[in-house]
């Protein structure tokens, strides 16, 4: 289970709160950020603007997006992934801020459309329509009528008040904390990022000297640091040995440089520190999703050749594309089908019939409950 | 663009928990039934997202089918949480939550509200311009033909 996320490393226990906040202030300032920002939200007695609340929450969510997300693809869907994300999170910081349950409930409406947003950048269109359809169709409207039949003239407590702001705010952002953390020590890969550009500055070395600047002094008594980062930040490294041959193989050569042919040694070195970049770009592209197994030769080969600039050879295939490889066990990876709405039928009425006519048999005695629940009449009542 | 990269996967999931997190807040803080549920159907819109980017990830079509479940759940529990709160309504004639806090378990001390509300505005009287001679009032009003 815990192979599912990238634990690049064996799991430690916190060493100490110091070096837990150095690794991940990124992580906790913008969130304290937003529990100040939400706590001066939440609605209370003697109202202030709610700018001064929303400037510190926007400050966090700001800082939020610059350390937090990353995007790697197409720049007309990293907008449109922006601009729905905050409107989303925009649409649920100020449901908590209305004191008018109507500006509340068209609040969340806000928050379903951007939501609904997402889903279509995430391949999901029928999803996308049904929501638009159900959520901010049917049940925003339905709130509405309640709300109006529930109505009360001027201020009440309902609305003006909350209950415990403070630690309900923290520990809603300690949940937040928690999960952040979890997903930036899961999909993080700047250090994996740094090795990497350390070991292709030492595969493109033309003297020994360029390449001893990143590795450091053979002559020191030190061991080599690159080999400690290598085998902390690059997944899966255990349960290849021929990669950690070739670590050991750079260690070895860095080491005994000055004894033998300097020219010889580099010209290993420079080797070994391809072989390992190639394994870590790999390694980069599925970081974050399944363990590494063996046999992914052709694909080593490929990412090296690219590395060291070699030419397609008479009789190579064409490079493509790196592909992901599934996991023993799971479901055969491929793109989502195109005909979503085809595909989503077919795949509800063989693979989860038995859910579907459950879910027609909830609909069903939920509408008899609720007809049942609203008619009653009251006196009975306390 | 038919595979997602897991830096853009990360940034879906951080979406979805901050939608999460904000309903859980919402949920625990507000004292108006019809906003405590509305924070309740926004955590359902982070779970969906985390569920369809995880399907979207894996290319596999389940997180889309649970995620027509859970729409079709939150439709049912809106029919029948919004008929329970009409009841509530109709039995103490507020949406305050507060009121019923004589359900909780009988040690925990009971929320007192300190600060008086301040007082509502009334909406004024519209004036007038006064016209001429009173019209003598009639007992029985005339139908209009």
């Amino acid at each position: 289970m815990l192979t599912l996320f990238a634990q690049v490393h064996e799991p430690q226990a916190i060493r100490g709160l110091d070096v837990f906040l150095r690794e991940n202030w990124r992580v906790l300032l913008p969130l304290l950020l937003g529990l100040v920002g939400v706590y001066l939200l939440l609605p209370r007695v003697k109202r202030f603007s709610p700018a001064i609340g929303g400037g510190i929450a926007g400050v966090g969510l700001v800082l939020a997006t610059l350390w937090w997300t990353r995007y790697e693809t197409v720049w007309v869907e990293q907008l449109l992934f922006y601009v729905f994300a905050g409107l989303a999170v925009l649409g649920a910081g100020l449901m908590l801020n209305q004191h008018n349950p109507v500006h509340a409930a068209l609040s969340f409406a806000l928050v379903v459309l951007s939501s609904c947003g997402l889903f279509l950048l995430l391949a999901a269109p029928f999803l996308m329509a049904a929501t638009i359809i159900i959520y901010a169709g049917a049940i925003v409207v339905t709130f509405l009528f309640v709300i109006m039949l529930a109505q009360q003239g001027g201020f009440s407590n309902a609305d003006l008040r909350s209950r415990e702001p403070f630690l309900g705010s923290l520990a809603g952002f300690l949940l937040l904390g928690g999960l952040a953390v979890i997903l930036h020590r899961g999909y993080s890969t700047t250090r994996l990022d740094a090795v990497l550009a350390n070991l292709t500055t030492v595969a493109n070395a033309k003297t020994n000297d360029e390449a001893n600047a990143v590795l450091g002094d053979p002559a020191s008594t030190e061991p080599l640091k690159l080999k400690d980062e290598i085998e902390n930040s690059i997944p899966g490294l255990k349960a290849n040995p021929e990669i950690e041959d070739q670590v050991s193989t750079l260690e070895a050569n860095w080491k005994f440089q000055d004894k033998g042919d300097r020219d010889e040694k580099l010209a290993a070195m420079k080797k070994s520190a391809a072989a390992i970049a190639a394994y870590a770009t790999a390694a980069r592209m599925w970081h974050g999703s399944l363990p590494a197994d063996k046999g992914r030769e052709a694909e080593k080969r490929r990412a090296a050749a690219v590395l060291l600039e070699d030419k397609l050879q008479p009789g190579d295939k064409q490079r493509e594309p790196e592909e992901r490889r599934d996991a023993p066990g799971m479901p055969k990876h491929q793109p989502l089908p195109a005909a979503n709405v085809a595909a989503l039928g077919k795949t509800l009425f063989t693979d989860h019939l038995i859910a579907v006519e459950m879910a027609g048999v909830l609909l069903l005695v939920a509408t008899i409950g609720a007809i049942v629940i609203a008619g009653r009449k009251t006196e009975g009542l306390r | 663009m038919t595979q997602m990269s897991p830096h853009t996967l990360e940034s879906y999931l951080i979406v979805g928990a901050l939608l999460f997190c904000l309903g859980m807040i919402g949920f625990v803080s507000r004292r108006n039934l019809i906003l405590m549920f509305l924070s309740v159907e926004t955590m359902l819109q982070g779970v969906a997202i985390n569920l369809l980017a995880f399907a979207r990830y894996h290319g596999n079509l389940s997180g889309q089918v649970l995620t027509m479940f859970i729409l079709t759940v939150a439709a049912c529990e809106a029919a029948v949480a919004l008929a329970m709160i009409v009841m509530l309504y109709k039995s103490r004639q507020t949406l305050d939550v507060s009121v019923w806090q004589d359900l909780r378990e009988p040690e925990q001390e009971s929320i007192v509200d300190a600060e008086p509300l301040p007082a509502s505005p009334k909406d004024p009287m519209p004036k007038l311009t006064p016209a001429g001679i009173e019209p003598a009032k009639k007992t029985k009003e005339m139908s209009h033909v």
